[in-house]
Formats: structure tokens, C-alpha cells, sequence
């Protein structure tokens, strides 16, 4: 018996790693064949990461949202859509060299994960709402954002070396200027920060529901609003002067650390209500 | 801004007051809080001293102690820090509003030609034989359509057309509400710490607990409790059927929550939490007679009913009567004082009354996992009793809350996603055009400029620029 989830995480692996190497190559020889080809075969990564959600979906019973193997899934599915969409916007081809290595690095990260991780489970008690659908799609959305947001700081602060140290780059020459990489950090976090907040809401409403107090801070809760201050940090050293720009790359980066730690590190390190990574 | 006669204390109050006013105030409590949360997270909240000093040591629980640091969201220092930043954001606010308001009243300035020309968006064109209404018309239409609202002074001026259009003014007051959402919702928790109350109760079949936070009389009884699962055996959902006793009277009968679904009466909600076995009752123990001598059993095991009393079977004259358990029976062997270790049932033991002939004989405990390790009947008796099992009582636990300052949260929660809503997806964008009726040809400028989300901007410019080219 086939499971279709599994074949279909497979076949997503193998296409966004030849993706990435494709959309490097583009970043080496500037040929601009091989970042349309990097981007269709992004697009069949995307659609067989599709499919992988909707076969799970079937498996399972209940959407794939409920452990750390489904939803670092929905992570990659999200973080492509929204990278495409820019990549066509703003003909920011560049982006996938340094965006579909990340969406890479998750899945490749997920397929380390012993095998009791990847077997689908019915859901406890606690999870049995559509709350379920509602906050971790909303929460994945943002984590998407940021992550776009770090791999475009990652650019900003490349391209900024780059400058400051004078020398001609033929590599580097390609990558966008440095307020068109810093505008769009921003717009990230833009998009990023709303979804955040509106998870953590509706994670709190859940809360609320299921156990009876909205904020109990625990720590998934409580790192939750820590990368929420990293990144309200971030909105607000933009509009400061001196904080454009440099400093704002790093606290994008400091955010997107923080909310790996959010996502993984609880579920691992620390104990906590929100232990659902098996 | 407060201003006083006195020199000397106005320049400190106005010190402080451009310190709460400053956003580098902001930035620096908001990387602070984020760094101190990430104490209580490493540090575990809420347990006991002895947990800590069992980890940590005596010297460091005593620091721990002294710094508040096991209940550290909830001490004066990290309500402080809040406080400081709620400030923060009350006076930025006072400070930016009035001129944002002022600005949003007065309307978008009237640009001439010079000013237009020399804004990052913009173009023009020559026309030649247009209608000017016709011409006008199409401007109004194209700019409308991307939702500009308009100001046609045509005719008040010396230019043949000049219209100009904004959209997205609301988009300065975002954060203005973001941040009232905020203050909102710590005024919310605020009132919801200091009036309402969250107990646990854990309820054995059969029994009732009052919630001790009321002042009336109110009354849990939990009459079922059970369990469905899946066809793995894993646990799908539990369920549990309560009736709630107000001053002596079943005010609500037949009440089921499970877990998601909560029950609520009169502004107070209940929630299954968890469920358990009873560590200090069961529903019934199942004995049997054993010979000491032959050391094996003899007869058939009997059931007896949870303090009730029943005939021994096989030992005429005695009963016996079960009147307390221990799931974690452990004894202290320096003043062999027994103990319960713990709520698991790691160590069952049941005491039983023997009665002989109707009066009471021996009290004794029975253990389920040391099996005649007492003689129940007295030395000289072959017989003892065994407790072969036992069926334990299930338990349903229960959160029992009311919070009044919930619904203060969410609405605080909706003020800062209709905020964020505005500061990010609506974007403040102007738009002037002019048609100028030059020496030899009509010329028409078309100049416009946005906050932020330039990018999105000057691509909406262009577009723009085209449509009305395109209907010329």
C-alpha cells in the first residue's frame, strides 16, 4: 500500500533541492534561462508539497496541522507561495538563490525526524477545534513572512558588505540595491507581523476555550510574545533614525532565531502544554 | 505638554516627559521584556520550593525566592515593566496625535505645476485636440476606479484641469489604535486578576465540591465520567455529566462538558481539564480468604462495596468493612507514621474494620502489591484476607473560572488587528494632476507620492499613467 504523503514529501524533497541548485547557478551565471527554470520547477515542488497536504489530509482524518512533521509541510508550502508571488511582483528572481536553499533546509531538517514523528496520529482531546485549522494556519503564515524577511535580511547585509568593502563583485553585482532589499525585508515583516499577532490571538481565544485562561505564559506563549517584541522592535526602529537599514537586518535576524526557538526548541527543550511535535 | 512656573521642576518633568515620549524608551523596553521572558521560560514558573532547591541548589532558590523569579510574570517587578511600557505608549500617543489629527483635517494641499514636477512620481504628456471635459472625465474615472477620492478645483484656478486625489488617510491612525488595543488589553487582564478566580477541582464519581472563590453556596456534583476512544485505543475525548447546587438546590441538571466545550452558568465556566483515578477512594475492593499454613488461597473472592460492610464468606460471625485508601501508601520508619507519596497508584492499600460477631475486631491495611504482609484475623488464626484487586474510582477534574475582564481582551484584541489592518494593507497615496494650457500644446502633469510601500506605488503610478494614456 502506497502512502501518498510520504511519496509525495519525496518527490517535494528532491524538487526544491534541484530548485535551489538551479536558482544558484542563476546567481553564478546571471543566465536568466536558469531562473525561469529554477522557477517551474519550484512550482511542481509546490504543487506535489500540495499534494502532500491534501493526501495527509485523507490519511489522517483531521487537517495536517497537528504535529511538527505536517506542519513544518505547511511552513515550506506557505513560504513558496509567498516567495513566487514576490518573485513575480517585484521581478525578484535573485531571491529564490538565497529563499529556496531555507525551504529547502526545513524539509531537509523534517526528513532527519525519526520515523514515530512522521506517522499521522488522531488528535487528543485538546486539539479536537477548529481552532486547530484556524491558529496554525494563521501562525504559519507569519512564520512564512519572517522567514522571507531573514533570507532577505541575509541578502541586505551581503550586499551592504559587499559595497562597504569596495571590491567589484560579479556575483554579487546581481543581487537587487540595498533599499529595494531593505523595502522588501520590511514588506515581509509587514505582512509577517499582522499574522503573528492575529495567532497569537487566536491562540489565546483557543486557550480560552480548551483550558480556561487565555494567557497562562507558558513557555510556547511566552516565546510566542518574545519574537513579538523582537519584531514590534523591528517596526519601530524603522522609523528611527540610524535603525534603517543595518540594524534592522539584524533584528530581523534575531526575530527569525527567536522564532525557530518558538517553533522546534520548545517542543524539544522545554516543557510545555504545546508539546504536539510528536 | 505640562508646563510649570516653577524653572527647576519643569525641566525635570519635562525630562521625563520627552524620555515616556521617546521612541528609543520603546525600543529599549521592548528587546528588555523580550530578554527577562526568556528567564521564566528556562527558570520553570509555579512549583514548589523544594523543587527548586532539589535543582538548583539552596544558595540559588534562596536568590530565586528573594527575586520573585517562580512566579516572575506575575511579580511587582515584571507588572512594573508592563506599567513603564504602558506609559511609554500613552504618552507617544499624546504627543503624535494631535498633529496627525490636525494634518488629517486640513485635506491634502493643492499643488501647482514646479511642485508636481518635482515629486519621484511623475510624468507627462503632451495632448492635442482634447475635449477638456471629456479629458476630465477620464482622469476622474481612472483615478476613481483605483479608489482615490477626489477634489476637483477646475476653475479655480488659472489651469484648465486640476484634480487632486488621496486615499488611505487612515492609515497614519493604525498604529494609534494598535496601541489603544494594547492598553485595552492589559487593562483587561488588570480586572480580570483582581476580580475573577480560577480554581481546580478534581471531583471522584459520585462526590461534590463546592468552589470555594463564591460567596453563595455553589455546588459541583459529578455524576458520570467517561472515556471514548479511538479504535487505536487512544483517548478521542472525555466527557463528564455534572449538576450544579446552589444554596441546596439542583440549579442545572445533566450538564456535559468535555474537553473544548465548556459549560457555563451565571458568567462562571467550566472546563474538563483532566481526569483521573481517585488516590483516596474506590468503588469497590474484590478479597479473598487465604490459609496462611497451606499458603495458598482458599474460597471464592468476594466483592465488597466502597464502607460498606459484608459478611465474610467462609468465616461465620466476621464481616468486614473497607473505610479508607491510600493509592501511594508509604510509611515513615522513624516514627512509622503512614503517608500517601504520591496521587499515582503506585502502592494501593486498602483499611479495613473486621468485626466479629457484630462488634469491631481489628482495623487493618490490606496491600495490594504485599499481600499478607499483616495477619488480619490475629496470630493464632491459619486464616488471613488478600486484597486480589480493586476497582478504582475515576475522578474528573475540573478548571472552574470566571474572569470579567476576558471580553475587555478581545475587544482590545480587535482594536490592534483593525490597527495593524490599517498601518500595513491600507497605504496613504496622493495624486495631482494638472492640464496646463501652454503656449502651443496642452500639456497634462500628472505627479503623485506615497508614505511607504513605494515599490507597490510605482507600479499603481505607472498603471495609471497608462489608463489614462490608453483613453486619450
Amino acid at each position: 500500500m502506497i502512502i501518498y504523503s510520504l511519496m509525495f514529501f519525496d518527490v517535494t524533497y528532491w524538487f526544491y533541492l534541484v530548485a535551489s541548485l538551479i536558482y544558484i547557478g542563476y546567481l553564478l551565471t546571471k543566465k536568466v534561462r536558469l531562473a525561469d527554470m529554477a522557477t517551474v520547477i519550484t512550482s511542481i515542488g509546490l504543487f506535489s508539497n500540495t499534494l502532500f497536504l491534501v493526501a495527509r489530509t485523507f490519511e489522517a482524518g483531521h487537517a495536517p496541522f497537528s504535529n511538527l512533521y505536517e506542519s513544518m509541510l505547511l511552513f515550506t508550502w506557505a513560504l513558496v507561495i509567498g516567495y513566487l508571488i514576490v518573485q513575480r511582483k517585484y521581478d525578484f528572481k535573485v531571491g529564490g538563490a538565497f529563499i529556496l536553499p531555507l525551504v529547502f533546509l526545513a524539509i531537509f531538517v523534517t526528513s532527519l525526524l525519526p520515523y514515530h514523528y512522521q506517522g499521522s496520529r488522531p488528535l487528543n482531546p485538546a486539539l479536537q477545534s477548529a481552532w486547530l485549522e484556524t491558529h496554525v494556519f494563521v501562525i504559519f503564515i507569519g512564520y512564512a513572512a519572517f522567514a522571507m524577511s531573514f533570507g532577505i535580511s541575509i541578502m541586505y547585509l551581503i550586499k551592504t558588505r559587499h559595497r562597504e568593502k569596495g571590491k567589484e563583485n560579479a556575483i554579487l553585482n546581481i543581487l537587487p540595491s540595498e533599499s529595494i532589499l531593505d523595502e522588501l525585508s520590511y514588506k515581509s515583516i509587514a505582512w509577517g507581523f499582522p499574522f503573528l499577532t492575529l495567532g497569537i490571538i487566536t491562540g489565546a481565544v483557543w486557550a480560552n476555550y480548551a483550558w480556561g485562561s487565555y494567557w497562562t505564559w507558558d513557555p510556547k506563549e511566552t516565546w510566542s510574545l518574545i519574537t513579538w517584541f523582537i519584531y514590534a522592535a523591528y517596526l519601530h526602529a524603522r522609523v528611527t533614525k540610524n535603525w534603517k537599514g543595518k540594524r534592522a537586518a539584524w533584528i530581523s535576524i534575531l526575530g527569525f532565531i527567536s522564532l525557530i526557538f518558538l517553533y522546534w526548541g520548545v517542543s524539544f527543550i522545554l516543557p510545555s502544554l504545546h508539546t504536539y511535535a510528536v | 505638554m505640562p508646563k510649570n512656573d516653577i524653572a527647576g521642576d519643569s525641566k525635570i518633568i519635562n525630562r521625563i516627559w520627552s524620555l515616556f515620549a521617546s521612541m528609543r524608551l520603546a525600543l529599549f523596553l521592548l528587546f528588555l521584556l523580550a530578554v527577562i521572558s526568556i528567564v521564566g521560560t528556562i527558570i520553570p514558573q509555579g512549583s514548589s520550593e523544594s523543587f527548586y532547591i532539589t535543582r538548583y541548589g539552596e544558595s540559588m532558590a534562596n536568590w530565586f525566592v528573594r527575586l520573585d523569579l517562580f512566579n516572575m510574570y506575575h511579580s511587582w517587578w515584571f507588572s512594573l515593566l508592563l506599567a513603564i511600557l504602558a506609559l511609554n505608549i500613552i504618552v507617544c500617543s499624546i504627543e503624535r496625535f494631535p498633529a496627525k489629527w490636525r494634518l488629517f483635517k486640513k485635506g491634502e494641499r493643492d499643488q501647482d505645476i514646479d511642485h508636481i514636477k518635482g515629486l519621484s512620481n511623475y510624468s507627462s504628456f503632451d495632448l492635442g485636440q482634447v475635449k477638456t471635459d471629456l479629458l476630465s472625465r477620464n482622469i476622474r474615472g481612472v483615478l476613481r476606479s483605483r479608489n482615490y477620492q477626489l477634489n476637483d478645483m477646475s476653475g479655480s484656478n488659472s489651469y484648465a484641469i486640476s484634480i487632486k486625489g488621496s486615499k488611505g488617510r487612515l492609515n497614519h491612525f493604525g498604529s494609534d489604535i494598535v496601541h489603544l488595543g494594547i492598553i485595552i488589553i492589559l487593562a483587561g487582564g488588570i480586572i480580570g486578576a483582581i476580580t475573577g478566580f480560577k480554581e481546580y477541582k478534581t471531583i471522584p464519581v459520585g462526590e461534590t465540591a463546592k468552589v470555594d472563590s463564591l460567596d453563595s453556596n455553589l455546588e459541583i456534583r459529578a455524576n458520570r465520567f467517561w472515556i471514548e476512544k479511538y479504535e487505536s485505543g487512544e483517548v478521542k475525548q472525555y466527557y463528564s455529566d455534572i449538576t450544579l447546587i446552589e444554596d441546596g438546590e439542583d440549579v442545572l441538571s445533566y450538564g456535559i462538558l468535555y474537553v473544548n466545550k465548556p459549560l457555563i452558568y451565571k458568567g462562571i465556566w467550566f472546563y474538563q481539564t483532566s481526569y483521573g483515578e481517585a488516590w483516596d477512594r474506590v468503588d469497590d475492593i474484590t478479597l479473598n480468604l487465604f490459609d496462611r499454613k497451606k499458603d495458598k488461597e482458599i474460597g471464592n473472592q468476594f466483592k465488597v462495596k466502597w464502607q460498606e460492610m459484608s459478611d465474610i464468606p467462609g468465616m461465620k460471625g466476621y464481616a468486614v468493612k473497607p473505610i479508607a485508601f491510600i493509592s501511594d501508601f508509604a510509611i515513615d520508619t522513624s516514627n512509622k507514621i503512614w503517608y500517601a507519596k504520591s496521587t499515582k497508584h503506585a502502592n494501593p492499600a486498602i483499611q479495613i474494620e473486621i468485626y466479629k460477631r457484630g462488634k469491631i475486631f481489628s482495623k487493618n491495611w490490606v496491600f495490594l502489591n504485599f499481600p499478607n504482609i499483616f495477619p488480619i484475623f490475629g496470630d493464632e488464626n491459619n486464616n488471613n484476607l488478600i486484597l486480589s484487586t480493586y476497582t478504582a474510582t475515576p475522578y474528573t477534574a475540573l478548571n472552574v473560572v470566571r474572569d470579567k475582564g476576558v471580553n475587555i481582551v478581545w475587544v482590545g484584541s480587535l482594536f490592534m488587528i483593525i490597527g495593524l489592518f490599517l498601518s500595513f494593507f491600507v497605504h496613504h497615496r496622493r495624486m495631482w494632476v494638472i492640464v496646463d494650457n501652454g503656449e502651443n500644446n496642452i500639456v497634462l502633469h500628472i505627479g503623485g507620492s506615497a508614505h511607504r510601500d513605494r515599490l507597490s506605488f510605482e507600479k499603481e503610478f505607472k498603471g495609471i499613467v497608462e489608463s489614462i494614456h490608453n483613453n486619450i
